[in-house]
């Protein structure tokens, strides 16, 4: 891990949050929000880079978020909360940069969507290459593959 | 991904592929397996003769940084309370749901009321009430059960692989409703404009009915459609690209 870098949340805390949002009423308000105030500005970041516009990665954390503090209290996937809210994140920020119409000139802009994805979630302060494997659903070093595909793809896209 | 040592090469002399790896695993703070803990300790000496990996090495350190001061101004610009506003809104999703329910039933119900003759329209409207019920709650229901099945899809398999498979779907069931949507606004205006009938009136009944049909053809053919095709070519659905 980089010096200075922390996870966004640990097992311990995601099953903490669970149990106060499973709980309902204050408690599940307090914790669908204490969630949305440790995984806020990642995923802003990913839904950024994605997107390519600050209005759409706004639009699709919103998105992201809603469908989570919806479907929350009824987590039972074996993944943790962590990765699947980033994959709704990742679905929603997809879904808000096809409804923008302008382009999009942002270094990234020029990539397809695995390469963009792929760069994103590794520019991300916290997540480490594990997680993100997880995230993608492919093993660990394909992720690593792949990010240097992407940056290969990147440097082909900026002349060097 | 290519081998590690590059053909022609000794077993000795990794290729750059496998440098520029270990140059992103070092970067991102990677533990290095024993492998990639003997290209670490000859990173520096490669580095030092190959222009070509010190060029990887500075875009990759580069475009992070930049990346990262990007991502931090824009979330530093986000009024993140209005958004969490925003979300506590609409986290309770059966009142708007509700509404348009009732939306939906009260149109039914007000075209089933002024296509029938005066001394027909209650016992006719009253009539049709139950059906307009089984019809909402079924689209409701649909919905509902759609939108679950979404949310239950995001965790499966590789993430660009299943959400491609549900873009596809997802707009081969577009193309098909608007074509649906199509055939079936047409029978209705034909039954608007050619029907005759004594217990009702053909052309306030099926052009009423008509109109949200016609609204909702036109946000399939200019909206979603589109959209979702914009979506499948941002994801290499149309190219059959693997990555």
């Amino acid at each position: 891990m980089r010096p200075g870098r922390v996870p966004a949340l640990s097992a311990a805390e995601e099953a903490e949050i669970l149990v106060r949002v499973r709980a309902g009423g204050a408690a599940r308000r307090e914790g669908a929000g204490d969630l949305f105030r440790r995984l806020r500005e990642p995923v802003h970041a990913v839904c950024l880079h994605v997107t390519g516009r600050r209005a759409d990665a706004e639009a699709a954390v919103a998105e992201a978020f809603l469908a989570v503090q919806r479907a929350l209290p009824g987590f039972t996937t074996e993944s943790r909360v962590t990765t699947w809210v980033y994959r709704l994140a990742l679905r929603a920020a997809f879904r808000a940069r096809a409804r923008g119409r302008d382009g999009v000139s942002t270094p990234l802009s020029c990539l397809s969507a695995g390469p963009r994805l792929v760069l994103a979630l590794f520019s991300i302060d916290g997540l480490r290459s594990g997680e993100i494997a997880e995230i993608l659903g492919i093993p660990e070093e394909e992720a690593w593959s792949r990010l240097h595909a992407a940056r290969r793809m990147l440097s082909g896209t900026q002349g060097h | 991904m290519r081998p590690l040592f590059c053909h022609g090469e000794s077993l000795k002399t990794p290729g750059c592929e496998a440098f520029e790896i270990a140059v992103e695993k070092r970067l991102h703070g990677a533990p290095l397996d024993s492998e990639g803990a003997i290209l670490g300790e000859h990173l520096a000496e490669h580095l030092a003769g190959c222009e070509r990996c010190r060029d990887y090495q500075a875009l990759a350190r580069g475009s992070e940084a930049g990346m990262r001061v990007a991502a931090s101004a824009a979330a530093a610009e986000v009024d993140w309370a209005r958004v969490e506003r925003e979300i506590r809104g609409r986290v309770r999703a059966w009142p708007r749901w509700l509404a348009g329910a009732v939306l939906a039933g009260a149109w039914m119900a007000l075209f089933a009321w002024l296509s029938s003759p005066p001394e027909m329209r209650q016992g006719r409207t009253l009539r049709a009430l139950p059906a307009i019920a089984i019809l909402v709650v079924l689209v409701g229901l649909v919905a509902g059960y759609s939108s679950r099945r979404l949310l239950a899809l995001v965790d499966q398999g590789e993430m660009l692989v299943t959400y491609r498979g549900v873009l596809a779907a997802n707009l081969q069931w577009a193309r098909r409703m608007k074509w649906a949507l199509a055939a079936l606004l047409a029978f209705f205006l034909y039954r608007a404009l050619a029907g005759e009938s004594v217990s009702y009136d053909p052309l306030v009944y099926f052009g009423g009915l008509s109109l949200p049909l016609a609204g909702l053809w036109i946000y399939l053919r200019h909206v979603t459609v589109p959209r979702a095709e914009r979506e499948a070519r941002d994801l290499g659905l149309f190219e059959g690209a693997g990555r």
